[in-house]
């Protein structure tokens, strides 16, 4: 029974994607949305079945599908781990999906591509929950690949648009970049746990998450180098899909697909499977801190420099993008301090807690971005519309919520898990080895939270308040979401009101994730109080400083440290034309550089192939028809066969 | 069931020759050599599901690595010389017959066959009779290379390809260069046969001894090959003289002459510049046929005669050679791919690159790469036919298609068009759950065993592969609704109709259902792959040699 509804949390959204691809070839556009929704609507509620009905103590089960690969030493099949770290992940996914599902029913009412939009849609929660449900490495992988190419088909829907065309290219192949290092981890993975003693009878199937755990320690022990590689590799995959710095470009440029999509993918879930892929590779990240300091350092950066550049953003969307990136950070952040001897499990907890309510307000805070561009006339740039209190009533409700969780303020969602991440951090502090760093990050989280709450409420107050302001492509009709759009709002609202009370003080969720096998031993938490104060106080002065940002409008003054500061964030720090001046254009020109070298192999290939003529050329000298010529010629080869002869 | 080999070989021989002898009234035959060739992919399924169910490999007694499922060799296919080789009165018996990897080129050949030949009543609008004649011949030339098991019908009907293709190069290229790209096809190839030739007399004299008679019979070679190998192993174990060694370089020359010759026809770099030429004149259609299964005769070459007959001497002189040289190809060949405008040449390259693969998983020589290289070589095939058979639809429909010119948005105009483009482009960069990841990801865990090096060098060409791959989806399908843009005169202005749209569709379900449940298809060729791994796993370069023994004692 179990295993049915396992399969069928994929499985339903895949029945819903071939309808929708059947629909969009036949032209029945308007009808996709039922079975997007219906089969989206399955799927939590197969979800759900599992979380009640597998709760009676099995620590994790495997559902077996069917073999993929077989081939010499290696074993590969398709089939469904199931435990309560993924369940945690899936019914964020598969709940937040069919709320978003039903909310692009008015959103996406009007365009061409509606059953192509769904079918696209299905396609990526089914490769979302495949991934999520993987039992080995090589079908995570696939997977991976999978919501990358939603992604892409996502991001590009509006293909006509060059910016949107170009954002999908730049997003595949960042991402690219970075899958192709995890690829290759998991190669040598397979390699080296073949190559390690004492993995025994599960030699074969050796991308197995349980072949892999029992083999870690024996490979600590006898290649200890061979690890950290491997373990890096994996980390610089995570840190593409999950757009941690120096890989984070792509996901501000991603705004360019609809917006519900952005709320789904590039907030709420796609961008967390890094996260989850960490989580999931907890036990052999334990064995190479080395890769864990690197990616605390990573989060930490990312954190930063993402709230630095939401600050400076006057497109809404794309300061929730950068907060989306910066969040990420956080959870890297506490990730890395798993780093520190037996705090990985509190820290795949922390990490995992903020994952579930930065799902909720984030995705809750882009559909209100969408309710805005919707009424605005696709209008997102904040600087053209202000004071929309009164022309968005629910809207303004729904983000007031939203953007207190993110800012943080007690006793909000954000508030919580924030503080736990914090917490985390602050315990790594006291570590002998690692202590300087993580009390550096500390620093780094809590200005982070401060810049967080700024940028948070500058956007809030400057679209919803102020003096009442609406751009000409609203025309006369700036008006309210439907109750179609407002409904599944209000059930994300609902969690980001209430994720963080329920799961946090309770340790609801620490107690639900340690029911996962390889985070089931005890896990030492220390609750930090000058910390929460902390963290709450600040959310409550970074709200007031973006309050009087929003009052005073962008700065005038043409000097200064402040000036330098807006000027770096404002441009991206610079990294897209880094990218640009350093890896793409050398690369063309490299190409541009073999293209010539080519052709020169190619001519230089025919000049060898002419050389036959050219004898032929200088045999033809001899054979010119006179007479006399001939008579020399004969002369001569007489006499030196007479000589010849004669010498013998 | 044996009727099937020459019923293959002779069906596409016998029309194809038909409606050249028919003249000027061949233009009614044109249905007739359609039906031929859906009748020799019919046979071809056949032929493959015989394969599948039969149980001749798993003789353990037959030691030779090389087992046809069925074997047709009729008596008067033997060919007696007056000559006498070590002794011996040469009397050597062609033979044809199928294995694993035979039989899943046959079904390329046979799927790819009837692709191009059906799009091509669409493509080709004068002399298409002969046209199809022409694809005909070869088709049958090609098939007789897969199915033939002895050296000298290998060697026949390897040479007799280039003939039909030289033809159908010249008469339905461009205009302008297809002398010079034709004459260029033919001399590199040439120059590959002669030393391929030397090579084949060599593997034939090797075999003679003074108690044995010398044989072209590959399942016969095979079989000497091993003994050879396994005795040369037990004596160096035993005498302080490396005869393995000695072995080597006695086989020396016979490989490097083996590999000049494939080399030449896999287009490894450095002497690959035919290729490029070749695609970009040839018409797409008849492009689609060369890349797609002319390009696999060099690695299938490799796969069926240099691996098995002379593995010891492929290993100690030029595995890590053409491993290496694989490895390049992958990236070379996507950078110059980026660096290209005309589509055409952007698909030479990328057919380059993706080659490179299939090399790279034939010189790792371990099972995972072998496997991945047979079932690459399908894979590559398929998606390559496709990618060639769209570039035919859009250059009729929008002339020369140039990469200079950006933001075309040919996807509104052309949504099917642009749906298969998008689709095949991504099985191209190895998307997973295509079929292209399957090949790729089974060379790279095969070459990871001898050297890390090569294999991230080639994970480095799968973001090369994606980069130019969307660079050619974005340019040409998105960037503007299309309509903007002056439509071109040479034809047709509607998107593909049902009937171009049949096999695109046929071949991207191939694609799925290869990669989403490979492990059917690679139990065609696994126990053939085995087999060639007995002699060509303990020989092959491995930085870990502990794990394949590990595997034999594991694995009963």
């Amino acid at each position: 029974m179990l295993s049915l509804f396992a399969w069928m949390v994929p499985l339903a959204p895949l029945a819903g994607c071939i309808a929708c691809v059947i629909l969009a070839f036949r032209g029945d556009r308007k009808i996709a949305h039922l079975p997007a929704v219906i089969s989206l609507l399955f799927a939590a509620l197969f979800t759900l079945c599992l979380i009640v009905f597998g709760a009676q103590g099995e620590k994790g089960a495997v559902f077996a599908g069917y073999r993929y690969l077989n081939v010499g030493s290696l074993t590969v099949d398709v089939s469904l781990k199931v435990d309560t770290l993924c369940l945690s992940l899936l019914s964020v996914v598969t709940c937040i999906s069919a709320m978003i599902a039903i909310y692009s029913r008015d959103y996406m009412r009007d365009d061409p591509g509606f059953a192509r939009y769904y079918a696209v849609f299905c396609g990526f929660v089914f490769s979302m929950t495949m991934l999520v449900l993987s039992n080995n490495l090589l079908m995570l992988y696939a997977f991976w690949e999978g919501v990358g190419t939603c992604s892409f088909l996502l991001i590009g829907f509006w293909y006509s648009k060059p910016s949107a065309a170009r954002a999908a290219t730049k997003a595949f192949l960042v991402n690219r970049v970075a899958d192709c290092a995890f690829l290759m981890g998991i190669l040598l993975l397979a390699y080296a746990v073949g190559h390690v003693e004492g993995a025994g009878a599960s030699f074969f199937a050796r991308l197995n998450f349980d072949s892999i755990f029992n083999a870690v320690p024996h490979l600590a022990v006898q290649n200890p180098e061979l690890l950290t590689t491997i373990g890096f590799l994996l980390m610089i995959g995570a840190i593409g899909k999950s757009a941690q710095f120096p890989f984070h470009v792509w996901l501000p440029d991603a705004m360019e697909g609809p917006t519900p999509v952005s709320a789904l993918i590039h907030a709420a879930t796609m961008v967390t499977a890094g996260v989850y892929l960490i989580a999931r590779l907890s036990p052999l990240l334990e064995s190479t801190p080395a890769v864990l300091s690197v990616v605390a350092w990573l989060g930490g950066i990312t954190a930063f420099i993402g709230a630095w550049m939401a600050l400076f953003q006057s497109d809404l969307k794309r300061v929730l993008a950068y907060s989306t990136i910066s969040q990420l950070g956080y959870l890297f952040m506490a990730l890395g301090a798993g780093a520190i001897k037996d705090l990985m499990v509190v820290a795949v907890i922390a990490a995992m807690f903020h994952l579930v309510t930065h799902a909720f307000f984030k995705a809750l805070l882009f559909l209100a971005a969408g309710n805005v561009m919707h009424a605005m006339g696709d209008v997102i740039d904040m600087r053209r519309f202000g004071g929309l209190h009164k022309v968005l009533p629910k809207t303004n409700i729904l983000f007031l919520i939203g953007a207190a969780a993110l800012a943080g303020l007690p006793p909000l969602a954000g508030f919580f898990s924030k503080d736990g991440i914090l917490a985390v951090l602050a315990q790594a502090s006291k570590d002998g080895e690692y202590g300087i760093q993580f009390t550096i990050l500390l620093f780094l989280g809590f200005a982070t939270a401060l810049m967080t709450a700024v940028y948070t409420s500058r956007a809030y107050f400057s679209t919803f308040w102020g003096a009442e302001k609406l751009p000409e492509e609203a025309g006369h009709h700036a008006h309210e979401a439907t109750n179609v759009m407002l409904a599944p709002m209000v059930v994300l609202a609902v969690g980001a009101l209430s994720a963080g009370l329920l799961l946090g003080p309770t340790h609801g969720i620490a107690n639900y994730l340690q029911q996962t096998q390889e985070l089931s031993w005890h896990a030492e938490h220390t609750e930090e109080m000058w910390v929460m104060v902390a963290s709450g106080l600040l959310a409550v002065v970074g709200i007031a400083i973006g309050y009087a940002l929003s009052k005073v409008g962008p700065s005038t003054a043409t000097t200064g440290p402040m000036v330098a500061f807006a000027d770096f964030g404002r441009n991206r720090l610079y990294i897209d034309w880094l990218y640009s001046v350093a890896i793409v254009s050398p690369m063309e020109w490299f190409a541009a550089i073999l293209g010539w070298i080519d052709e020169q192999i190619d001519s230089m290939a025919m000049q060898i192939a002419s050389l036959p003529r050219l004898f032929g050329l200088i045999g033809q000298r001899f054979q010119n028809g006179r007479i006399a010529d001939y008579t020399y010629m004969t002369a001569f080869g007489i006499a030196a066969l007479a000589v010849w002869i004669a010498t013998r | 069931m044996t009727f099937i080999i020459p019923l293959l070989i002779l069906t596409p021989l016998i029309v194809g020759l038909g409606i050249f002898l028919a003249g000027s009234k061949g233009n009614a035959l044109v249905n007739t050599a359609i039906w031929a060739a859906a009748l020799v992919l019919a046979l071809s399924f056949l032929l493959v599901g015989h394969v599948y169910t039969s149980s001749a490999a798993n003789d353990p007694a037959n030691s030779s690595t090389i087992v046809p499922r069925m074997v047709y060799a009729p008596d008067w296919l033997q060919i007696h010389l007056p000559i006498s080789v070590g002794g011996h009165k040469v009397h050597w018996q062609l033979q044809f017959g199928a294995d694993g990897i035979g039989a899943l080129l046959v079904l390329l050949t046979g799927i790819v066959g009837l692709a191009t030949m059906s799009l091509a009543t669409f493509q080709i609008k004068e002399r298409l009779h002969q046209y199809l004649a022409l694809m005909l011949i070869t088709q049958s030339m090609l098939l007789g290379v897969f199915l033939s098991m002895d050296l000298l019908s290998f060697y026949l009907f390897f040479e007799a390809v280039l003939l039909p293709l030289v033809l159908l190069i010249h008469g339905w290229g461009d205009r302008a260069e297809s002398l010079i790209a034709s004459r260029k096809f033919l001399l590199f190839t040439l120059v590959g046969s002669v030393p391929m030739v030397l090579g084949l007399i060599g593997l034939a004299l090797n075999s003679a001894t003074p108690d044995r008679a010398s044989t072209v019979s590959l399942q016969a070679l095979s079989a000497i090959a091993r003994e050879t190998q396994l005795a040369a192993i037990g004596s160096a174990v035993n005498e302080s003289v490396n005869a393995v060694d000695a072995l080597a370089a006695k086989e020396q020359w016979i490989v490097w002459l083996l590999l000049l010759g494939f080399g030449i026809k896999l287009a490894i770099l450095p002497l690959h510049t035919w290729l490029p030429t070749t695609y970009a004149v040839a018409h797409p259609n008849t492009t689609a046929l060369i890349a797609s299964v002319v390009a696999k005769l060099g690695v299938f070459g490799i796969i069926r005669i240099v691996i098995p007959l002379t593995p010891i001497a492929l290993s100690t002189y030029a595995q890590m050679l053409f491993g290496g040289l694989g490895a390049l190809a992958i990236v070379y060949g996507a950078l110059v791919a980026l660096s290209q405008t005309d589509l055409r040449r952007v698909l030479a390259y990328s057919s380059l690159s993706h080659v490179g693969f299939i090399t790279l998983g034939l010189m790792a020589m371990n099972t995972e790469g072998l496997t991945g290289a047979a079932i690459q070589m399908f894979n590559h095939g398929i998606i390559t036919c496709g990618m060639f058979l769209m570039l035919a639809m859009l250059e009729q429909r929008r002339g020369k298609i140039s990469l200079a010119e950006q933001d075309r948005g040919l996807a509104a105009i052309y949504p099917r068009l642009g749906v298969m483009l998008v689709f095949f482009t991504l099985a191209g960069a190895g998307l997973p759950g295509l079929n292209g990841f399957v090949g790729e990801v089974l060379a790279m865990s095969g070459m990871i065993r001898v050297s890390g090096l090569f294999t991230g060098v080639a994970i480095l060409g799968t973001v090369l592969g994606a980069w130019y791959g969307l660079r050619i989806v974005q340019r040409l399908l998105f960037g503007s609704d299309g309509n903007t843009r002056t439509k071109s005169t040479v034809g047709l202005t509607s998107d593909i109709g049902t009937k171009e749209f049949t096999p695109l569709v046929a071949m991207a379900a191939v694609c799925l259902l290869i990669g989403v449940r490979p492990q059917d298809t690679i139990r065609l060729v696994e126990k053939d792959v085995a087999r060639i791994a007995i002699v060509s796993e303990p020989s092959a370069k491995a930085i870990h040699p502990e794990i394949d023994q590990r595997v034999a004692q594991i694995r009963p």
